[in-house]
């Protein structure tokens, strides 16, 4: 699979505006781009399974997993069946990032960068293979990537959920006994099935005018925390989302 | 039969799966199969019967994962899991009738190595002995590792296995279709690193089905002097139905496996998807058969596990990493400053050095822990192999332990002491070693007697086992205006060595001229005529362009650069190399520094700081030039004009000219231009490390000296370097949630040891209150409010 690397991508997350005029910086981003190219084995599965909702949490049948917490139970409250995918960079990626980070700091951060922009590219050709699959089954559509971390769904679950698509030995993802995802260019993310229209989430929307927008706006990508955080509970009081961050929603 | 006398004679034929077995069975996913030993033994006992009726002479235990990591998850420890594990394949054994050995099996941890991950070597290490030593109680006739896709990995696990009991132990990675492991594992390096640590079995297991293994398996027979074991999947899995089902059949699975017995392939079994027919068949076919003879390519290598130097070849030993004679080496040495020593490799690498001396003689540091620290960052970064070069066996030793791959040892002479010392761990880790022809009486004069002295070397190491192929012998470089009837003895020497005890040859080169004029050019013509008496690795500067030519027209003109290929290469990439050079010149050439400065050039920095420093000092140089263009480029980053990469860009391109006034001054020895030690770590379980990074050039630009630690740096090593450089500044790291809680034990034990010392804190998951919170006395936000903290705390 060929992953788009998109520049402006690259260049938000570098803190940067699009228009950069550096012939430098410009230069080590084309390099860089083409650098990664060759180092990234992506490779990535993703399984299919019924979900049902109990007093512990939404339980993944079939397999050992309860997914726990009010924001993954929101997010999945139309859905009846789950997608569980996993993705990767390799490990080549984070070996390159070290390197830069001895050699050139500004290469590590463009380099890391690249590799950011890379593996969300990739999970969004992933998400569209799961999303063709899941519309010719007669569905109507699909959750956007939830991941642990984001709202309350914890990041402790990271290592069972790796164990339940095998993923250790068939793409090579493991995760550190602090759930860090290893090799780091790495995402594991949870996709509701949507099997029938629903009323859009018009209450949630109007939430984002409450945004205290003053705030570092300018860091700050309204457009991914339309798709990713407005539905997160800590939506309101999210310290990282204020400083343009993102929590594990973001590289 | 005894399992050892049968092996790589008859066939032996393994069991099948067992994890995919179980879930046919109603294993959910994600749930941990080895708790099945306990409760549900006896299924675990009837899918062995089952093996052992179709055929298999190996039963697997259900350990795989029994490791202490995973073995958290369930409410039985290693032990029993173990214990019962070995038992129920012993019961399978007698209730059947049918003998059989069992094999401990283990299996990944789960948890990626440093430097990819975060669990150290030693903890693996731990990890594996455990169930190593539970197993041998238990009575298990064999070691069985599998499934490992990090060599590092195979490593600690071999050795536990090897340290810990005399049961034969097999191992097993596995392969992607391209002939890679995940993290990049080749074939070549695999054979090269396992049968070096002695083990009795080799080959892959899982990924894929035998037919998409079968060349990377006859690489394996082809190379590997080893019993060669292949337990492949039953072909690639699909899910149908919402389960995993693997399709090809036993009849389709068997052909391949037909085709490599015919190539001498020793061991069979089954992986992922097999069951007891897929192992029926085998057996009908090839059970006891006499394995096939075949011819083995026997080749000595140096490798890491993704790069590998064929030790016969021509190849370049980079010398640079060597602090004898380099002021500016010493001083990165004393002041624990590793990141020095990397450029220096990196430099070395990108010149086109195909291997790395790494020296670390400095009688003032502790040259084992450098080393070993050093050895796992360069291979955290470079793929290069490494010849480890010191005259301490201890050093050796633990160099030979950690460094991943298979390393050259730099050196051993003739004085039987030495020998005997050093040896032992040659051997014990598969190293190839360098034998100087030297003894108690020191250099023998004639070629006759160095050659002597190095067919008793080769002796000894063979007492030791260790073949000759893995000697390489230095038959020393004498200087031509003290000595120079002997530079011919050297000469001779190596052709002599070379020819009649079959071993490889190195020199160091550059002392030939010593005290001559025009050095160059009497070392490229020694070194030319070395190559032609048979040298194999020249050590030199590869920074030097003219040497590396002279090796690379020597290959073409030996007739070993087979169509000057690689000679072209070089050229070229000479030629690519210099043109951008030429372009920054056409840019301006009465660019000043602060322009350079702001626009982050940074080759011209060091030209420019060494122009300037030719009128000014030092200190000059920094409070005129540097100050107030980090100053300007600080003000325009405020206020927008510039982004945080073009911030960082400018703040490397101060430190370029930071290291020219600090290589100044330590050839003068002139005032130390340090406003104040800072100790900086990234906390342990940390990986990331690009936020302390950019914050440590920052402050390395006001004049900070910075320690910095790394990452996933543990609480114990923070605490030494604070107390030791007695610090009063440090600044920890840390991005995730998991890792915060590593930061505060982190505070909480510098603040036990020295108390005296402030911290500050920063990381994106950080804030104020969260600081506050883990009793740290600063957050910084960014790299510029670290400066402000670090001018408040130096004032103080």
């Amino acid at each position: 699979m060929e992953l788009e690397i998109d520049r402006t991508e690259i260049l938000r997350y570098l803190q940067t505006s699009k228009d950069l005029e550096d012939d430098n910086i410009n230069s080590l981003i084309d390099e860089a781009t083409a650098e990664i190219k060759n180092l990234i084995n992506f490779r990535y599965l993703y399984q299919k399974f019924p979900i049902e909702l109990t007093e512990s949490g939404i339980k993944v049948k079939g397999t050992t997993l309860t997914l726990k917490g009010k924001s993954i139970k929101r997010h999945l409250s139309n859905s009846r069946e789950i997608y569980i995918m996993a993705a990767t960079l390799g490990s080549q990626v984070d070996k390159k990032i070290s390197y830069y980070e001895k050699v050139s700091v500004t290469k590590s951060m463009i380099f890391d960068a690249c590799a950011t922009t890379a593996i969300e590219a990739g999970c969004d050709q992933v998400e569209a293979e799961i999303k063709k699959e899941v519309l010719a089954a007669g569905n109507e559509d699909i959750t956007f990537r939830y991941s642990p971390g984001y709202g309350d769904l914890g990041i402790e679950i990271q290592k069972e959920i790796l164990r339940v698509l095998k993923a250790p030995k068939k793409i090579g993802l493991t995760a550190s006994q602090y759930n860090m995802l290893i090799p780091t260019k790495s995402v594991t993310a949870i996709i509701g099935v949507i099997a029938e229209k629903t009323e859009t989430d018009s209450d949630i929307e109007e939430k984002s005018d409450v945004d205290r927008a003053e705030e570092n706006l300018e860091k700050r990508d309204l457009e991914f925390e339309k798709r990713h955080c407005q539905k997160c509970l800590i939506y309101q009081d999210c310290e990282l989302r204020r400083k343009g961050i993102y929590c594990g929603a973001k590289g | 039969m005894e399992l050892r006398d049968k092996l790589g004679n008859e066939i032996i034929l393994f069991d099948g799966a067992m994890g995919t077995v179980l879930q046919q069975r109603g294993l959910k996913a994600g749930d941990v199969p080895e708790k099945l030993n306990i409760e549900k033994r006896e299924e675990i006992i009837e899918i062995h019967k089952s093996y052992l009726k179709s055929g298999a002479e190996i039963l697997t235990t259900n350990t795989f994962g029994a490791n202490a990591l995973k073995m958290k998850e369930i409410d039985y420890s290693v032990e029993e899991v173990i214990a019962a594990a070995v038992e129920n394949a012993r019961q399978a054994v007698i209730e059947s009738k049918i003998e059989a050995a069992v094999a401990l099996d283990m299996g990944p941890l789960g948890e990626l190595l440093e430097p990819m991950g975060s669990l150290s070597f030693d903890e693996a290490y731990s990890l594996y002995q455990q169930q190593v030593l539970v197993g041998v109680e238990a009575g298990a006739d064999l070691i069985h590792i599998e499934t490992i896709a990090d060599l590092n990995e195979a490593r600690a696990a071999v050795l536990a296995a090897k340290e810990n009991s005399n049961l034969p132990v097999f191992c097993t990675l596995t392969f992607e279709e391209e002939g890679r492991t995940f993290t990049g594992s080749s074939i070549r390096s695999m054979i090269s690193v396992l049968e070096g640590l002695g083990i009795d079995g080799i080959g892959l297991n899982c990924s894929l089905g035998p037919e998409k293994l079968e060349p990377l398996v006859e690489e394996v027979l082809q190379y590997s002097k080893l019993p060669v074991i292949l337990q492949a999947n039953a072909g690639l899995p699909v899910v149908e139905n919402e389960e995993t089902v693997f399709k090809i059949s036993p009849a389709e699975y068997f052909k391949p496996l037909a085709r490599l017995y015919e190539k001498g392939l020793a061991v069979i079994g089954g992986c992922c998807g097999t069951n007891e027919e897929f192992i029926s068949l085998i057996a009908e076919n090839l059970k006891n058969k006499k394995v096939k003879k075949r011819e083995v390519i026997s080749e000595s290598l140096a490798c890491s596990p993704s790069q590998y130097v064929n030790l016969a070849g021509v190849n370049v030993v980079g010398e640079r990493i060597n602090p004898t004679g380099k002021a500016a080496f010493k001083e990165a040495l004393r002041n624990g400053d590793l990141d020095y020593i990397l450029k220096v490799a990196v430099d070395e690498v990108d010149a086109g050095a195909d291997i790395l001396d790494v020296n670390l003689g400095l009688p003032e540091i502790d040259e084992k822990k450098v080393m070993v620290k050093l050895i796992k960052e360069l291979q955290g970064i470079l793929d290069i192999p490494l010849q480890i070069d010191s005259s301490n066996t201890e050093v050796i030793e633990d160099a030979l332990r950690y460094y991943n791959g298979t390393a050259i040892v730099n050196s051993v002479n003739g004085e039987p002491e030495v020998l005997e010392k050093t040896l032992p761990a040659v051997k014990k880790y598969g190293a190839a070693v360098i034998g100087l022809t030297m003894d108690d009486d020191g250099i023998p004069t004639t070629a006759e007697g160095r050659f002597e002295i190095a067919a008793k070397i080769v002796s000894r190491a063979a007492e030791h086992g260790i073949s000759r192929d893995k000697i390489i012998i230095d038959c020393l470089t004498l200087t031509a205006s003290a000595q120079q009837e002997g530079v011919r003895e050297t000469l001779k020497a190596v052709k002599m060595v070379k020819e009649k005890l079959g071993v490889k040859t190195t020199l160091g080169v550059s002392n030939v001229s010593f005290g001559l004029p025009a050095r160059p050019v009497l070392n490229r013509s020694f070194l030319a005529m070395a190559l032609y008496q048979g040298l194999n690795l020249p050590i030199i500067d590869p920074n030097d362009v003219e040497m590396m030519a002279a090796v690379k027209a020597a290959a073409v003109l030996n007739n070993i650069d087979q169509g000057a290929a690689q000679y072209i290469e070089y050229m070229s990439e000479l030629e690519n190399e210099s043109e951008p050079e030429k372009n920054k010149e056409n840019l301006n050439e009465e660019i000043d520094l602060q322009t350079v400065i702001i626009r982050g050039l940074k080759s011209e920095s060091a030209r420019l700081t060494k122009t300037i420093l030719k009128e000014k000092e030092a200190l000059e140089v920094v409070n005129e030039y540097l100050i107030p263009a980090l100053d300007l480029v600080g003000e325009r980053y405020e206020k927008g004009d510039i982004f945080l990469p073009q911030l960082v860009q400018s703040a490397e391109t101060v430190k370029e000219a930071f290291s020219v006034l600090k290589e100044e001054m330590a050839r003068t020895g002139g005032r130390d231009l340090s406003k104040g030690k800072i100790v900086m770590a990234t906390v342990k379980g940390d990986v990331h490390d690009i936020g302390k990074n950019i914050v440590k050039t920052v402050l390395e630009n006001y004049g900070y000296q910075i320690i910095d630690l790394g990452r996933n740096v543990n609480i114990r090593e923070v605490v030494n370097a604070v107390v030791e450089n007695e610090i009063r500044l440090l600044g920890l790291s840390a991005l995730m949630t998991t890792t915060v809680k590593n930061m505060e034990k982190t505070i909480k034990a510098v603040r036990d040891k020295a108390p005296e010392c402030q911290i500050m804190v920063g990381g994106a998951v950080l804030t104020t209150d969260y600081a506050e919170m883990i009793d740290a006395d600063y957050y910084a936000r960014d790299a510029k409010e670290a400066v402000e903290i670090a001018k408040k705390v130096f004032v103080e």
